[in-house]
């Protein structure tokens, strides 16, 4: 589904910086993958340049057998939002736009009849429990249900590849469980295939996987097994072997 | 790193967020300097001896300081705000009332200094600018360059005071909030006021109501609507707007396309935020447009009226006039005296009652005319028995269709003829009802001079050759012949008087005029663009949300087109319209004031202005957008 080959990213300027070095992953169909490494690790430059947002230096990205850097700009903006959901730390909704309308927005921007997008709509916003948000503004609504609106928006064209940023980074605790139940669900449903950056061990135990970078290289790698709790634990250890900073080391909240 | 460099640096490195600012308050300062150098040329300053002139002078000025006060303040209390969340850093970190307040005053001073540096450095680059356009728009006489001293010295004194001013106000927007609401910065909630269907109704009713009355003739009824429209385009871009807008996104298959989804609830909320901002730009710029149109106005009536006095003074002396000679040499006296050179006219003139219209023709020699035509070098139209030659057409509309006359105890009528030379007027219109001056044949003159009921009288013509000291001339003549117009035995007129105040007043005219409009011009649009860039942050981030989920750059930039359109389109509209409407009624009340072509120039220039500030505006601000996605 997903093939990284040996990704190197540069960032120049007065002092080059090298983000990402000779970076291999591959990613299967409808798996749900989490990304984790101390800041500054090129967690999200990783992201960035699978997401097609920033240029890989070097290297190779096929997203479904294609790559994507070959397209022309605006080929590429149509192939980001039609193989590509995203979902942001910051949740990014228009502002200017209802619950609903920032859901549709990626279907209205394809040009899809409007009955079918109704249609998707309702649908959506029945799995993802925010039916009842559907016409508020979303100064009026939770943290947590914006984020769930953010995913919805993400997965309403159906893509091929959902990718997330930091999606509990600023939510609470609880909201954060809900949308990872949220993602679990989708992935498990759909069948979509996920990659999730994140700082946060409960979000990660959600994985089918997870990820370690560290300085732009592999570090590690866990596979989920049968438990998500003995899961957990695996991954707080990676994290202390990691040596991340303290702010990585979260206190067991299950 | 000393308090003094602390609020160097806070502004030198946040350059770009003081940038708007600064370059605003830079603005009002070079066009204030501009118009008080104007004022001050030395070409211009001996016509404002006249008191309204200086009256209007001081007017425009205090006008333009009061205006960039207000945008001054308004520009301050954005930013002011825009900066709360620093102004709570620096209190946690301990920062006195007092310092705050100091640190606030010395960035003000730094950039009202800043400012009025970079407004007159800039100002004199214009001027000389200025000065060429302006010589060039007006014609004749250049105006020289000259070093504005004077205009610096009251430019620096007058927005030294206003910037001082500035600081203590600007701590007043802050000075109130409590320090938690200075550092969380809430995100504003939209406020979604109501718009009601019994306003808009209203609003409606009176926007139609008062363009109807454009087309009737009632004053009384316009001065009504004068007033009413004001609360209809209020009650329109408050309530009525909002509900077209609410309506079209009910239509999905509309509001569910493309990006007529980010467009249209973008567009909704402007209006309903900005309203009454709106609402003012109509106003602003209805006021620009009728500007434009009254210079443009003065401009093709100043190429219409030089031809249309063919004698810039002139005399008309019945025959039994005891005070003829005196009053001859009196003229001369003062045209000597005055240094203006000219040439003389001496011409017999009849003066009958003919029907059937019962118009007062004068009637002059077909010998008078050819040495007119000669002086005039034109050519001459030859002239038959039973004819007259149309030499001025008179002031009646009606006159035009007339083709012949007939003359009271003469028993055949005389046939009408156009000169073959029609672009000039030979002779003036002379008093009374109609007033043209026909040609008729020696004979014929010999003839009628017999006419008991017509009368004789002489006709002198002085033309100029020189008229530097034209204006003194006519106000001495006025001294010496009393009031202008017709005496018992003789009438005379200044009739280039009011040519001469064209010629004269325009520099004044044009030049209060051509400021006022630039001003009103820009103060819209860069309110406009206040709007805009103050938003510009939240809207960098919206942006890039908007791209990373896959928007085109062309579908972004159809956005911010969008935008900008909306902002400076839909008050230009309104404002076109109300000045269309106020000229119609004026060109029916008075058919001869105005024309057709200046308006329609004036209002393609007002249109391709407001193109070039939206243009400017959408470049500069998609630039931004543009470099961030990068």
């Amino acid at each position: 589904m997903l093939q990284v080959r040996n990704i190197n990213k540069v960032y120049s300027g007065r002092k080059a910086f090298r983000a990402l070095t000779d970076l291999s992953l591959t990613i299967r169909e409808g798996e749900f993958v989490g990304i984790m490494g101390p800041s500054g690790s090129g967690k999200t430059t990783l992201l960035n340049v699978i997401s097609t947002i920033d240029m890989p230096s070097s290297g190779q990205i096929l997203i479904n057998g294609s790559n994507p850097y070959k397209l022309r700009k605006n080929k590429l903006a149509a192939f980001r939002r039609q193989q590509l959901g995203f979902v942001f730390q910051e949740f990014h909704l228009i502002e200017t736009l209802t619950i609903g309308e920032n859901i549709i927005l990626p279907l209205t921007l394809d040009g899809v009849r409007v009955s079918e997008m109704e249609e998707r709509l309702s649908s959506i916003i029945q799995k993802l429990g925010i039916k009842d948000i559907r016409d508020n503004s979303i100064f009026e609504v939770s943290r947590g249900q914006q984020q769930r609106a953010a995913i919805a928006r993400a997965i309403i064209h159906r893509p091929s590849l959902l990718l997330a940023d930091e999606p509990t980074g600023n939510l609470d605790s609880k909201a954060s469980r809900h949308v990872m139940e949220t993602l679990q669900q989708i992935n498990e449903t759909d069948r979509t295939t996920m990659m999730m950056v994140t700082h946060d061990p409960i979000a990660a135990s959600y994985c089918h996987r997870v990820i370690f970078i560290k300085d732009g290289m592999l570090y590690n790698e866990i596979v989920q097994g049968q438990n998500r709790s003995a899961f957990y634990q695996k991954i707080i250890n990676a994290i202390a072997l990691l040596g991340g900073d303290a702010n990585e080391f979260s206190t067991i909240r299950v | 790193m000393n308090f003094l460099q602390f609020a160097f640096n806070n502004v030198k490195r946040h350059a770009r967020k003081y940038a708007a600012y600064f370059f605003s308050s830079a603005f009002a300062v070079m066009i204030f300097f501009l118009y008080v150098a104007f004022s001050l040329h030395p070409k211009i300053l001996p016509s404002t001896v006249n008191e309204i002139v200086s009256g209007g002078m001081t007017l425009g000025a205090s006008s333009i300081v009061f205006f960039s006060f207000i945008f001054i303040l308004y520009s301050t209390a954005v930013f002011v705000q825009a900066r709360s969340q620093q102004f709570g850093i620096l209190t946690i970190l301990g920062m006195t009332k007092r310092q705050l307040r100091f640190m606030l005053f010395l960035e003000f001073s730094i950039i009202g200094v800043g400012s009025i540096l970079t407004g007159t450095v800039t100002g004199l680059v214009f001027l000389k600018l200025f000065l060429i356009i302006a010589s060039l728009a007006v014609g004749g006489s250049s105006m020289t360059f000259y070093f504005p001293i004077e205009a610096l010295k009251t430019t620096a004194i007058t927005y030294g005071i206003l910037f001082i001013f500035i600081s203590p106000l600007s701590y007043l927007f802050i000075g109130r909030q409590p320090l938690m609401e200075l550092l969380t910065v809430r995100r504003r909630k939209l406020r979604f006021r109501n718009s009601s269907y019994i306003f808009a109704t209203i609003a409606l009713c009176c926007l139609i109501w008062s363009y109807v009355q454009a087309f009737r003739k009632d004053i009384g009824t316009f001065l009504i609507a004068f007033m009413v429209i004001h609360i209809g385009l209020y009650g329109l871009f408050r309530h009525v707007l909002p509900i077209i807008m609410r309506w079209m996104k009910k239509i999905r298959s509309l509001f569910w396309r493309k990006t007529n989804l980010l467009k249209l609830s973008e567009t909704e909320l402007r209006i309903r935020e900005n309203g009454l901002m709106f609402y003012l730009l109509t106003i602003l710029w209805t006021i620009t447009c009728l500007c434009v149109v009254v210079l443009v106005s003065i401009r093709f009536l100043m190429d219409v009226t030089p031809n249309k006095e063919p004698f810039q003074l002139y005399y008309v002396s019945n025959l039994n006039n005891p005070k003829q000679d005196t009053h001859i040499q009196y003229i001369e006296q003062s045209l000597k005296q005055t240094g203006v050179t000219y040439s003389k006219q001496r011409i017999p003139l009849l003066r009958f009652t003919t029907t059937p219209e019962n118009y007062v023709d004068y009637f002059m020699r077909y010998q008078d005319y050819v040495r007119l035509g000669e002086f005039y070098k034109s050519p001459i139209t030859p002239l038959q028995e039973g004819e007259a030659l149309w030499l001025s057409r008179g002031k009646e509309n009606m006159a035009k269709n007339r083709t012949s006359i007939q003359i009271p105890n003469h028993s055949s009528s005389l046939q009408l003829l156009k000169p073959l030379d029609t672009k000039k007027n030979w002779m003036p219109e002379l008093r009374g009802k109609n007033g043209s001056v026909l040609v008729i044949t020696d004979s014929l003159y010999k003839e009628l001079a017999a006419n008991t009921a017509g009368e004789s009288m002489t006709f002198f013509g002085y033309q100029f050759t020189n008229s530097n000291n034209a204006l003194t001339l006519f106000a001495l003549v006025e001294k010496g012949l009393g009031q202008e117009g017709v005496q018992d035995r003789y009438q005379y007129s200044l009739a280039a008087y009011y040519e001469y105040l064209f010629q004269q007043m325009p520099y004044i005219v044009i030049f209060i005029g051509l400021f006022i409009t630039a001003v009103f011009f820009t103060a819209g649009a860069s309110f406009v663009y206040f709007k805009i860039y103050s938003d510009l942050n939240k809207d960098l981030v919206q942006f890039r949300a908007l791209y990373n989920i896959g928007v085109s750059i062309p579908e972004l930039y159809q956005i911010v087109k969008t935008r900008v359109v909306l902002m400076m389109g839909l008050p230009s509209l309104f404002a076109i319209l109300n000045s269309a409407g106020l000229l119609l009624f004026i060109k029916q009340q008075d058919d001869t004031m105005f024309k057709w072509l200046p308006f329609i120039v004036s209002f393609v220039l007002f249109i391709l202005i407001q193109t070039c500030f939206s243009l400017i505006l959408r470049k500069r601000y998609w630039a931004h957008i543009e470099n961030s996605l990068k």
